[in-house]
C-alpha cells in the first residue's frame, strides 16, 4: 500500500460525518420515486414491508458497508479492491472490488446530468419561465431540454452549461477535501435540504381544496384536497402483501434510498479509525435518510399533485415516471399556488433547491471511491486525481446529454444504478459475513461502539440478509434484467445508442480491472501485499 | 382523511421519527473521545 493509516485524511466531527453519509444516502429517490412506489404498490400496507426490508436488510447492509469501509481504512484502503483484499486474502477479491468503483463513476457521470437539471430548473423557476405554462407547455419544455434536436424552448447549449457548472462544482467540492468540502457541503446543505422541505410540507398540507373537473377519488367530489393524496398513498391495500413483487419493490426501494451496494459509503466510512463508533452511526444515518423520505418525500409531490389534478390525474402523471412527477406536475402545481408570482418563484426555486441539494450530497460520495483507489495505489496527488477523473467524467457525461433522449442514461441507470446494486451488496456480504467470519464481522461492528447491536442481529446478518439478496438478484434477473438485456420495448432507432451505451460502460469496466491489475504488480513491485 | 389511512401515515412517521431521535439522542449523549491537538500546535 501506498498511503499509510496515518496519512489518510479524517471526518472533523460525529455530527458532521453523519450529515455527510446521510447526505450520501438522501437523493433525488427519497422526494420522486418513494411516494410512486407506494401509491403503486399498496400505498399504506406498502410500509409494512418496506420497514421489515428496512430492519432485516437495509441497516444490516449499512452496518457491513461501514464496517467493510473502516477495516479497508486500517489497512489504508479506500476503495473495495484493497478492502476486499484485506478482508480475503485471495487473488480474486480484488477483481471482485472494481464493482465499488464501477458502479460509483458509472452512476455519478449520469447522475450529475440528472442534478444539473435540477438546477436549471431552480434557474427557470427563480426567473419565471415556467409562469403559465399548461401541462402540455411543461412537457415541451422538459422535452427541449432533454432532446438536443428539439430547440423548441431551450437552445442547443443550455443542458450543457447547466451540465458543465453542476459537475464542476461536484469536483470542486472533493478537491477542497474531506473535512474542508465534503463535511462542509454536508453541514449547510442537509439543513437547507430539510429546512425547504418542511417548508414546502407545511405549504402543501395547507394549501385549500381545489375544484378538478371531472376528478375521481377525492372525498368531496370534483374537490381535491391535499389529504385526499395522503388517503390516496396511505389507504392500505391488504392483498398487496400476499404478492412477491410488492416485497421486492419495498427492498429494491431500502436498496435504492440508502445507497447501499455502491461502494461510497465504504469510502466514506474508510475515513473512521477504530476507536469511532459504526454501530449508532449507521442506524442515525438510516434514520435521517428515512425522516427525508417518509416524512418529507411522502407529503410533498402526491399530496400537491392530487390537489389540483385529483386521484385520476395523478395516476396519469405518476405512469409517465418521477420526472414527470417533479419536472413537470410539480412546476403546474406551483403556477396555482395562491400568492402569485413570488409564491410561484420562491416554491420552485425550494422544490428544485432541495433536489439539487439532495443530488450533490450524494454526488460528490460517488467521485471517493475512484479518487482514494488512484491516489493509494499510484501515489497521485489529489489534484491530478481529481483532474483526470474531472475530464473523463465529464467527456463521458456529454454522452447524456447528447443521447438522453434515446436510451444512453436508462441504460447506465439500469446496469450499474440499479441491478449491480444487488451484486455488489451481495459479494460485499458474502465477504464480510461469510469468508472473513460472522464472529470477526460481529466483534469488527462492536469496536468502538457506542450501542450493542441486539444478538437477534447476527443470524439476520449471516443468514436473513444474503438469502433476501440472493432471492432480489433472481427475481430481478428474471423479471428486468433479461427483458433489459434483450432490449424489449426499445425502439429500432434507439439500438444503436442502447448498445454504444452498453459498450462504453464494458469498456470503463475493463480499463477499471486493468488498473487494479496494474496497482497489485506495482504492490508486489515493493513488496506490499 | 380516512382513518386507516391516518393510523398508517402516523405509525410510519412515528417510527422512523422514533428511530432518528433515539439515535440521535443516544449519539449525542455518548462522549466523543477527546481529539488532541495537531503536533507542533500551542494549543
Amino acid at each position: 500500500m501506498t498511503a499509510t493509516t496515518e496519512s489518510r485524511a479524517r471526518w472533523g466531527s460525529r455530527i458532521g460525518l453523519i450529515l455527510a453519509m446521510a447526505g450520501n444516502a438522501v437523493g433525488l429517490g427519497n422526494f420522486l420515486r418513494f411516494p410512486r412506489q407506494a401509491v403503486e404498490n399498496g400505498g399504506g400496507t406498502f410500509m409494512i414491508p418496506y420497514f421489515i426490508a428496512l430492519i432485516i436488510v437495509g441497516i444490516p447492509l449499512m452496518w457491513i458497508e461501514w464496517g467493510v469501509g473502516r477495516y479497508g481504512g486500517q489497512h489504508g484502503q479506500g476503495s473495495t479492491p484493497g478492502m476486499f483484499n484485506a478482508l480475503w486474502k485471495h487473488p480474486v477479491s480484488k477483481y471482485l472490488g472494481v464493482l465499488g468503483l464501477f458502479m460509483p463513476f458509472i452512476v455519478l457521470i449520469y447522475y450529475c446530468y440528472m442534478e444539473s437539471e435540477t438546477l436549471a430548473w431552480t434557474f427557470f423557476s427563480a426567473i419565471g419561465s415556467m409562469r403559465g405554462l399548461d401541462q402540455d407547455g411543461m412537457r415541451q419544455f422538459l422535452a427541449s431540454y432533454q432532446d438536443l434536436g428539439n430547440s423548441a424552448v431551450h437552445a442547443t447549449w443550455v443542458p450543457f452549461v447547466f451540465y458543465f457548472i453542476t459537475i464542476g462544482v461536484n469536483f470542486w467540492v472533493v478537491n477542497k477535501g474531506l473535512s474542508g468540502g465534503i463535511e462542509k457541503l454536508a453541514k449547510i446543505g442537509m439543513p437547507v435540504l430539510f429546512v425547504f422541505a418542511a417548508i414546502l410540507m407545511i405549504r402543501v398540507l395547507t394549501l385549500p381544496g381545489q375544484e378538478v373537473a371531472g376528478a375521481v377519488g377525492c372525498a368531496a367530489g370534483t374537490l381535491c384536497k391535499p389529504s385526499d393524496g395522503l388517503n390516496f398513498m396511505y389507504t392500505p391495500d391488504w392483498n398487496a402483501l400476499a404478492q412477491p413483487k410488492v416485497w421486492l419493490a419495498a427492498t429494491g426501494q431500502i436498496f435504492f434510498t440508502l445507497s447501499v451496494g455502491m461502494g461510497s459509503l465504504q469510502a466514506y466510512a474508510s475515513y473512521l479509525t477504530k476507536k469511532d463508533d459504526i454501530a449508532l452511526s449507521g442506524i442515525a444515518t438510516a434514520a435521517t435518510n428515512e425522516t427525508a423520505e417518509v416524512v418529507l418525500g411522502g407529503s410533498l409531490a402526491i399530496p400537491a399533485v392530487v390537489t389540483f389534478f385529483g386521484v385520476s390525474g395523478a395516476v396519469a402523471i405518476a405512469k409517465g415516471g418521477s420526472f414527470d412527477l417533479g419536472f413537470i406536475a410539480m412546476p403546474l402545481v406551483f403556477n396555482n399556488l395562491p400568492g402569485g408570482a413570488i409564491m410561484t418563484a420562491l416554491a420552485g426555486i425550494m422544490w428544485f433547491g432541495l433536489l439539487f441539494f439532495a443530488g450533490i450530497t450524494s454526488s460528490v460520495s460517488m467521485i471517493t471511491p475512484c479518487q482514494a483507489f488512484l491516489h493509494e495505489n499510484f501515489g497521485w496527488s489529489r489534484k491530478k486525481t481529481l483532474g483526470i477523473l474531472f475530464v473523463v467524467a465529464t467527456s463521458l457525461g456529454l454522452l447524456h446529454v447528447i443521447y438522453n433522449a434515446r436510451g444512453f442514461l436508462g441504460e447506465w441507470d439500469y446496469w450499474a444504478g440499479t441491478f449491480g446494486l444487488v451484486i455488489l451488496a451481495l459479494v460485499e456480504t458474502v465477504i464480510f459475513v461469510w469468508i472473513f467470519g460472522p464472529n470477526n464481522a460481529w466483534k469488527e461492528l462492536h469496536e468502538g461502539a457506542s450501542i450493542q447491536i441486539p444478538r437477534f442481529f447476527k443470524f439476520v446478518l449471516t443468514y436473513v440478509t444474503p438469502v433476501f439478496l440472493i432471492v432480489m438478484m433472481l427475481w430481478w434477473t428474471k423479471v428486468e434484467a433479461i427483458p433489459t438485456l434483450m432490449m424489449t420495448g426499445v425502439p429500432e432507432a434507439n439500438r444503436p445508442v442502447v448498445i454504444a451505451s452498453r459498450l462504453v460502460m464494458v469498456g470503463i469496466l475493463i480499463l477499471q480491472l486493468v488498473l487494479i491489475r496494474m496497482a497489485w504488480a506495482r504492490r508486489a513491485g515493493k513488496g506490499v501485499a | 382523511m380516512k382513518t386507516n389511512a391516518l393510523i398508517f401515515m402516523l405509525a410510519a412517521w412515528a417510527f422512523v421519527l422514533g428511530l432518528a431521535g433515539w439515535s440521535f439522542w443516544k449519539l449525542l449523549s455518548t462522549p466523543q473521545e477527546e481529539k488532541l491537538p495537531p503536533p507542533g500546535s500551542i494549543l
